[in-house]
């Protein structure tokens, strides 16, 4: 009896996504047994409505059949591929835990049965429902690696270029994303890239598209750390922590963080951004006539801002703590960089001091704001914050 | 304005006593509705489910009560051709379920039940030039897997077949400035993250990489009004993090810092006395893998009618010292 409604069901749901290519959205709808006469899949508006009461019908179906047919030693010897690929959409739309699934769609986007994008948006479908399914997360890196290495072939085939990070360069184009920073004076900075010479505009799309999708998935759930690290992957893999993709996130993720206040993964992406930055600070110098030290005091700025309009927060403390360890952090590179080019002579003990001194005084002068500062009679929650790190800062003036 | 602060109320009528014989009751029915929904939605983590139970079976000195030789003879099922082993029978492998399903068998002393050769050779060739792991095959990587894979070779005596430093090396990349560790370079601190880096860096005899106060400071920064521990800022206190975060804390000599009434005071309050078992959190619907690390944590903090658990590896002292592993910690 469930067997032939099942087989029912999996015919509905797959002439739903035939007649409509456009579903951008699923969910369940709470009708825990059959009341009517009609299908308990309904689509409104490219919108998928999925009844309560069929969906572990459907579930135990699809599922059953798709692995009888993996293991070879049941009933389901042979399966057409876009069979195949639709059993998995069926199991993955409502278990897309289930890794074994995604990996037999890898099995067949490499076999050329299903196309990157088909399975892309696939995965995109399911993030509306699940925003921070690790799994679905972990297929998308492998299907954008796979578009990744294929645009490295082709352009090191066209260009005769076998360096990655050249090549890595390809992606960041002047149109696809909204940079603001455009070089201006490549020549003198020593470490030129390349303009794109070729530009794969599908791919562009794509990567860009992939942002939007992080985003959705970030305000679907809250501190989604899932989201937010394969926004890191992104950043790493298909733009190689480019200077400009990260200054143009850098910018674009303003307002987010600022409406954000509680989530701690938005402001971890920020000190992901900064933090790669002043690793390339010179190149951010030299060629986007940015200086780090201005962000990074800037960022200072506006979590004082943020602490003083929304108390009681653990992630703006948290942000606060991690831009001053990099403020003293840049000191401490200065000094590095003092000891190693000044030669013996009688100035360096004076402005090594006079660094360190400047450090000290940055740490003591921050100790007395916020020991000073009346929050600490107005919320408990603030307070004890505020304790915290002033025992965090007492420990950096100890070091 | 008083801030809102995400955290749980433990009811005055919370339970405050340990129902050992519930949970064993609890852990010994589950699995036994093979055909419900529930389970057969969640094979994808069956090794780790059975892992789970049989381990807080075990730290309830109960493990006789399950059956040993369905377990091992469906664990030789789960394993492929590769060496690798599934999460269930015609699933693929994966590091995940791999150190599980060597957990479960060192627990029965019985590693020879399956090719344990191939098992090593299939981990070994998960590693990547960067010291990174795979998970496997297709080629995600996370400090998890970096876990996963010294701690079954530590269990299956062949640590010695990868390149420790390398793998040291890519674990300490992901350290961040808080002290913590994120799934990848650059990734957020997450304590189940932490959990994992600390206990490779046990495993290989690299916890000198470690600066114990700052680390140690930010796990005790977890812990909520409630008493409960949650795994990042600003998110609720689950009982699981009673596990990630103590362990982790344990490793590295700082668990003193916690408040530990409190924190028992939220486990046991996270008991169900009518099903057995343990939730996330007071008054939600239990499941093994809250009711293994809510007898974890309990072990930890030093309650005698459960057994003694070792803090990295996830399973009794006992069986750990059978097999001859001492680590150093902190």
């Amino acid at each position: 009896m469930s067997d032939v409604r099942g087989s029912r069901l999996f015919t509905d749901l797959n002439n739903i996504f035939r007649k409509d290519l456009s579903i951008d959205e699923y969910d369940v709808i709470p009708v825990t047994e059959p009341v009517h006469n009609k299908s308990p899949l309904v689509v409104i508006e490219h919108k998928l409505g999925v009844e309560l009461w069929c969906i572990p019908i459907l579930y135990q179906y699809a599922y059953d059949k798709l692995l009888s047919w993996r293991a070879r030693d049941g009933t389901e010897k042979f399966l057409e591929p876009g069979e195949v690929c639709n059993l998995c959409r069926a199991v993955l739309l409502v278990n897309p835990e289930c890794y074994t699934v995604w990996n037999i769609r890898k099995e067949c986007v490499e076999n050329g049965d299903l196309t990157v994008d088909e399975d892309l948006k696939l995965g995109e479908l399911i993030l509306t429902k699940h925003p921070k399914s690790p799994e679905t997360f972990i297929h998308r890196r492998w299907l954008l690696q796979r578009l990744l290495n294929k645009s490295l072939l082709s352009s090191n085939d066209s260009n005769h270029s076998n360096s990655s990070v050249e090549s890595s360069e390809l992606l960041v184009g002047v149109d696809g994303i909204s940079v603001n920073f455009l070089p201006t004076n490549q020549n003198t900075c020593s470490n030129n890239h390349i303009l794109p010479k070729q530009i794969d505009r599908n791919l562009h799309r794509t990567v860009h598209h992939e942002f939007d999708i992080c985003l959705r998935a970030a305000e679907h759930y809250a501190c989604n750390y899932n989201a937010w690290s394969h926004r890191i992957w992104l950043i790493q893999a298909a733009f190689n922590s480019a200077v400009q993709v990260l200054l143009s996130e850098f910018r674009t993720t303003v307002t987010w963080f600022t409406q954000h206040v509680s989530d701690h993964c938005g402001f971890h992406y920020r000190q992901f951004l900064l933090k790669s930055l002043i690793n390339q600070s010179q190149a951010v110098s030299c060629k986007f006539h940015v200086d780090v030290n201005d962000l990074l005091n800037q960022e200072f700025d506006k979590t004082t801002d943020l602490i003083g309009t929304y108390p009681g927060h653990e992630a703006l403390w948290y942000h606060r703590k991690f831009v001053l360890h990099q403020i003293i952090d840049e000191i401490k590179t200065k000094k590095d960089q003092l000891r190693e080019t000044l030669s013996k002579d009688n100035g360096i003990d004076l402005k090594r001091s006079r660094v360190e001194s400047e450090r000290q005084q940055l740490l003591e002068k921050e100790l007395n704001l916020v020991s000073n500062k009346e929050l600490l009679s107005c919320d408990k929650r603030e307070c004890e914050l505020a304790n915290r790190y002033i025992v965090w800062i007492k420990r950096m003036l100890s070091l | 304005m008083a801030s809102q602060m995400k955290d749980v109320e433990i009811p005055e009528k919370a339970l405050k006593e340990l129902l050992l014989s519930k949970h064993a009751d609890y852990i010994g029915a589950y699995g036994t509705k093979k055909d419900d929904y529930e389970y057969v939605m969640t094979e994808y983590l069956r090794m780790n489910g059975i892992y789970w139970g049989l381990t807080a079976m075990d730290l309830m000195n109960q493990l006789d009560r399950m059956n040993k030789e369905e377990v091992i003879g469906f664990i030789k099922q789960c394993q492929h051709e590769s060496g690798g082993i599934a999460c269930s029978v015609g699933h693929d492998p994966h590091l995940l379920c791999t150190l599980s399903a060597i957990q479960i068998l060192t627990l029965y002393d019985a590693q020879d039940a399956v090719n344990t050769e191939k098992v090593i050779e299939w981990v070994r060739s998960l590693q990547q030039d960067n010291g990174c792991f795979y998970g496997d095959k297709w080629g995600e990587v996370d400090t998890r897997f970096s876990f996963c894979a010294v701690a079954c070779l530590s269990l299956l005596g062949k640590l010695d077949c990868i390149n420790i430093d390398k793998a040291v090396e890519f674990v300490v990349s992901c350290m961040n400035y808080d002290g913590g560790f994120g799934c990848r370079p650059g990734s957020e601190t997450h304590a189940g993250q932490v959990y994992c880096c600390v206990g490779m860096l046990a495993i290989t005899g690299c916890l000198h990489y470690i600066d114990a106060d700052l680390l140690g400071w930010w796990l005790c920064e977890r812990q909520l009004p409630s008493g409960g521990l949650n795994g990042r800022p600003e998110k609720l206190p689950d009982v699981c993090y009673s596990w990630w975060v103590l362990a982790s804390l344990k490793i590295i000599d700082r668990l003193h810092w916690i408040d530990k009434d409190s924190l028992i005071a939220f486990i046991l309050a996270s008991q169900d006395d009518e099903t057995g078992g343990f939730a996330d959190r007071p008054g939600d619907m239990v499941d093994p893998f809250h009711t293994l690390f809510g007898l974890c944590g309990l072990s930890l903090l030093g309650n005698k009618s459960v057994k003694a658990i070792n803090p990295v590896f996830c399973m009794p002292e006992e069986t750990m010292q059978r097999i001859g592993i001492q680590l150093d910690l902190l």
